[in-house]
């Protein structure tokens, strides 16, 4: 049952085979790909209309269909946080003052608060729709030497992918760990000791990351780690890019200026 | 002789005091292949941590290739590679090619020096095409060739294996054995192995250590392994067909057969030579 829930969260989350298809989306310089999220990010923070989160999302959504992403991996893969969002937001619908849509002795819904959560909802919605197309798209490995090229700090890219390449470690050394403990629980355990063995798992779980951190830290001095790390991979930019993002900006355009000028809303 | 490492009275403690080495002493010549034998906790990774510059010694000195280890430590880390246990711990990029230029990008080689030098490198384990495989999605017997990959592209003049066996099949086990069989012939490398695994020792090494926590013997293989009582009380074993001749020269009176073969093609030749003359 773990394992399959594992497999399920491995293939969900970290399955690369989208990313060496080669349709539009695929084809683009990686380095202009984290450009252009990041721009639809900033538009999706600073919109304040539904009607153009909605136009965002769209257009995200018909990116990720001409570069053939499964309709079906791609909403599980962006529902995820929006989920943990919309448990957030609930309260917005309560607590807002405005008119009211419903009201109960303590309870009061008003057309403000439901505008407002699902403003909320949506732009998070929009943005996680955003990395997870740059993600789905790009090779792993190739948005970490973007990331590079793009000036972030080197401690901010090798950290990242390290942390890229132990998740799966980690995975299945939890995995491991839950299958010991099975193989010896013989009767149905209370609540209560079932947490307690999670949480002292954990806290294992957590020493031997720490320990395997060490001697990663020793594998990479012994092959000369001075707190640089370089790389050969090259890039180019050519036509296409410079006529994605000449699209990407013009979309940005075209929604901020009919937020703030047209006064859409 | 020109030495390639050279230690003296080496201890080390842990930092919580427990004493992991005790006063070893220690030569090893150029292009000559050693292997250090001890059973689990016996301090040989310890050991072999201390000659790569990876941990400072608590007492005791580390020579490599004549220049003591603290002064050039940075000179010595390319010339001297270690292939960790688990090569997970060693594997950390998200693709093998990443991992397998590490080492050569730090020591600051040009490009075309590195994609040469990579490339040869996966060449040499068997693993080219795999440049761009994820580290987590190869098999244990892969994961330790393009371990070994990622330290033999820095062309060190010394390599050090830690339990290189551990883990493998019996395929990936013959595989290595070539691979380090091709290193140590063609490329004139000194090779350090720990290892328990007694079958494996007679097929890649000429001279052993037996360590725990000090140093309790010396010596030609075949020196060392006549000597069962010694191994038997240090934790280890000999290797299967030795064990086995040491059997039958106890059943055909002894010293019968002398050398004491270690590994299948001696005892092969033994048996054939027995016989064909019984007497």
């Amino acid at each position: 049952m773990i394992s399959n829930f594992l497999n399920l969260f491995e293939d969900i989350f970290f399955n690369e085979k989208y990313s060496s298809l080669n349709f539009i989306i695929q084809k683009i310089d990686p380095r202009v790909k984290i450009f252009s999220s990041i721009a639809l990010i900033s538009i999706a923070i600073l919109a304040k209309s539904i009607l153009t989160l909605i136009i965002l999302t769209s257009i995200i959504f018909i990116l990720s269909i001409v570069s053939r992403i499964p309709l079906k991996i791609f909403l599980i893969r962006t529902s995820l946080i929006p989920l943990f969002t919309t448990l957030i937001a609930l309260p917005l619908i309560f607590i807002t003052p405005g008119n009211q849509i419903l009201n109960l002795n303590f309870i009061n819904i008003t057309t403000e608060g439901v505008h407002k959560a699902l403003i909320f909802i949506l732009r998070v919605w929009t943005c996680v729709n955003s990395l997870i197309l740059l993600t789905l798209t790009t090779k792993f490995s190739n948005i970490i030497n973007a990331m590079e090229k793009l000036k972030i700090p080197k401690i901010f890219t090798v950290m990242i992918s390290i942390t890229y390449r132990f998740i799966f470690l980690s995975i299945n050394e939890a995995y491991r760990m839950l299958l010991a403990k099975e193989s010896r629980t013989f009767k149905k355990e209370s609540r209560l000791k079932e947490i307690k063995t999670l949480a002292s798992m954990l806290s294992t779980l957590f020493i031997r990351s720490y320990e395997r951190g060490e001697r990663v830290y020793l594998a990479m001095m012994a092959r000369g780690y001075n707190g640089s790390v370089n790389n050969l991979e090259k890039m180019s930019i050519n036509r296409r890019d410079v006529v994605f993002i000449l699209i990407v900006l013009f979309i940005c355009i075209i929604a901020l200026s009919s937020e703030y000028f047209l006064g859409v809303s | 002789m020109d030495l390639a490492i050279e230690v003296k009275d080496l201890s080390y403690s842990y930092p919580d005091g427990f004493l992991a080495l005790d006063r070893v002493s220690l030569k090893v010549i150029l292009n000559e292949r050693v292997a250090i034998l001890g059973p689990n906790g016996a301090g040989k990774s310890t050991l072999l941590m201390l000659i790569s510059g990876l941990l400072k010694p608590s007492k005791g000195s580390i020579h490599i290739l004549g220049r003591p280890i603290d002064e050039n430590i940075h000179k010595i880390r390319s010339e001297i590679g270690i292939v960790f246990q688990d090569p997970d711990d060693q594997l950390f990029c998200p693709t093998l090619w990443e991992d397998v230029t590490f080492g050569p990008l730090n020591m600051g080689l040009s490009e075309d020096e590195v994609v040469k030098r990579g490339k040869e490198a996966l060449r040499m384990v068997g693993l080219d095409g795999y440049e761009e495989r994820a580290p987590h999605h190869l098999s244990a017997g892969e994961k330790k060739k393009a371990a070994i990959a990622t330290v033999l592209v820095m062309k060190p003049k010394i390599l050090i294996l830690d339990e290189p066996t551990a883990n493998l099949d019996p395929k990936g086990k013959k595989e290595l054995v070539k691979i380090i069989d091709n290193l140590h012939k063609n490329q004139k490398i000194t090779l350090i192995i720990a290892t328990h695994d007694m079958d494996f020792i007679p097929l890649i090494a000429d001279r052993a250590y037996i360590l725990n926590k000090r140093i309790i013997a010396e010596g030609n293989l075949e020196d060392i392994f006549s000597d069962s009582d010694m191994m038997m009380k240090a934790g280890l074993d000999l290797p299967t067909v030795t064990r086995l001749f040491e059997f039958i020269n106890e059943f055909m009176g002894s010293d019968k057969v002398k050398p004491i073969p270690l590994t299948i093609e001696q005892a092969l030749q033994e048996i054939k030579r027995l016989l064909k003359n019984p007497q």
